[in-house]
């Protein structure tokens, strides 16, 4: 019983610094607290800490401010392009894009590089704008998915279809938490090849205005690049490994 | 002005001396109120104290009863010592005419 609990508490304080969990992991060892006190008193400091990183601008910006819309216009992408690639694979087989119009194969070449680029970089942007409430940008991106997938009603195509987006944003994620970084050529790259497919399916009627959000997170990491002094701030705070 | 566990925490790491940390600080706090101190209280509380530059903290050594793990050692700096003076004159001046305060000789 005991092992259980403090293996609870050893995963509760994953949610602390590196720093503090040894600090306080230690005063629990040494006090001899009981299981069910020691998790009272992780989950304490636990929520605590929390509550001060939400008193801040970046969870704000991260999980309702990104991570929410992304996820919305994210799946509506995923929907247009497996919409597309459905029309396209001739008896559901082989692709068949060379006897579509070449205006269609541009407009679904477009769908795809803006669901990629963008997906990837909100990953990214929301990771590195505040990395411990990741786990609350992630339930603020679900949401929206679990409401699109319980309404979700086609003949034709899996309800999962709606979560191609989630590839490319996880990639980003993970390459935000491995501590990658990206070079200010390549993400200004990125977000002009992504803003010029978004005006192209703009001008082709095939873009909602609001989905111009979407690049907000490409544009913010060829304008703020994190840079290696940002890198080793984060490390010195234990928020990279 | 400090705040009533503030000037608590001070007080206790400047009565524990080089062997003011995280657990025995709680202990002490534990004995002199009778009530426990919580670790979300004592840790956020003593961040706030570090920002105002009342007290240092530092990662001390490891030792085998805490399974080789480190402490968060605190020193209370001058600031500190002036301000939690200030706050027990400032209790000590405003309690003096209280019913509860004990008379003392001389005072009026």
């Amino acid at each position: 019983m005991r092992d259980i609990a403090w293996k609870l508490i050893e995963a509760m304080a994953l949610q602390l610094t590196p720093e503090e969990r040894e600090i306080v992991l230690g005063d629990l060892i040494e006090t001899r607290e009981t299981g069910w006190r020691g998790m009272r008193e992780v989950s304490g400091l636990v929520a605590r800490r929390q509550m001060q990183l939400w008193s801040g601008w970046r969870p704000w910006l991260a999980a309702p401010g990104l991570a929410l819309p992304c996820s919305f216009m994210l799946m509506g992408f995923s929907f247009a392009i497996s919409s597309e690639l459905q029309t396209h694979f001739a008896y559901g087989l082989q692709l068949n894009l060379v006897s579509a119009e070449p205006a269609e194969a541009v407009l679904l070449l477009c769908q795809v590089l803006v669901l990629m680029i963008c997906a990837w970089a909100a990953g990214f942007t929301v990771d590195s704008v505040s990395r411990r409430t990741l786990a609350a940008s992630a339930i603020c991106c679900f949401l929206p998915c679990l409401f699109c997938l319980l309404r979700f009603r086609h003949e034709s195509l899996s309800r999962f279809c709606l979560l191609f987006f989630l590839f490319p944003a996880l990639a980003g994620v993970c390459f935000s938490r491995r501590g990658g970084t990206i070079k200010r050529r390549w993400a200004l790259a990125l977000a002009l090849a992504a803003t010029v497919c978004m005006a192209v399916l703009a001008v082709r009627g095939h873009l909602w205005v609001l989905n111009w959000e979407l690049i907000v997170p490409a544009w913010y990491l060829a304008i703020l690049p994190v840079r290696p002094d940002r890198m080793a701030i984060l490390r010195n705070e234990g928020r990279v490994s | 002005m400090l705040g009533e566990f503030e000037y608590l925490l001070i007080t206790v790491a400047a009565t524990l001396g080089e062997n003011a940390y995280g657990a025995a600080m709680r202990e002490s706090i534990a004995k002199a109120t009778g009530r426990t101190c919580s670790m979300g209280a004592l840790y956020t509380t003593l961040d706030r104290l570090e920002a105002k530059g009342l007290v240092e903290t530092w990662m001390g050594e490891s030792t085998p009863q805490r399974g080789g793990r480190a402490k968060r050692m605190v020193r209370v700096t001058s600031a500190g010592t002036a301000a939690a003076r200030s706050f027990y004159d400032t209790m000590i001046c405003i309690s003096n005419r209280a019913p509860w305060a004990v008379r003392r000789e001389g005072a009026e």
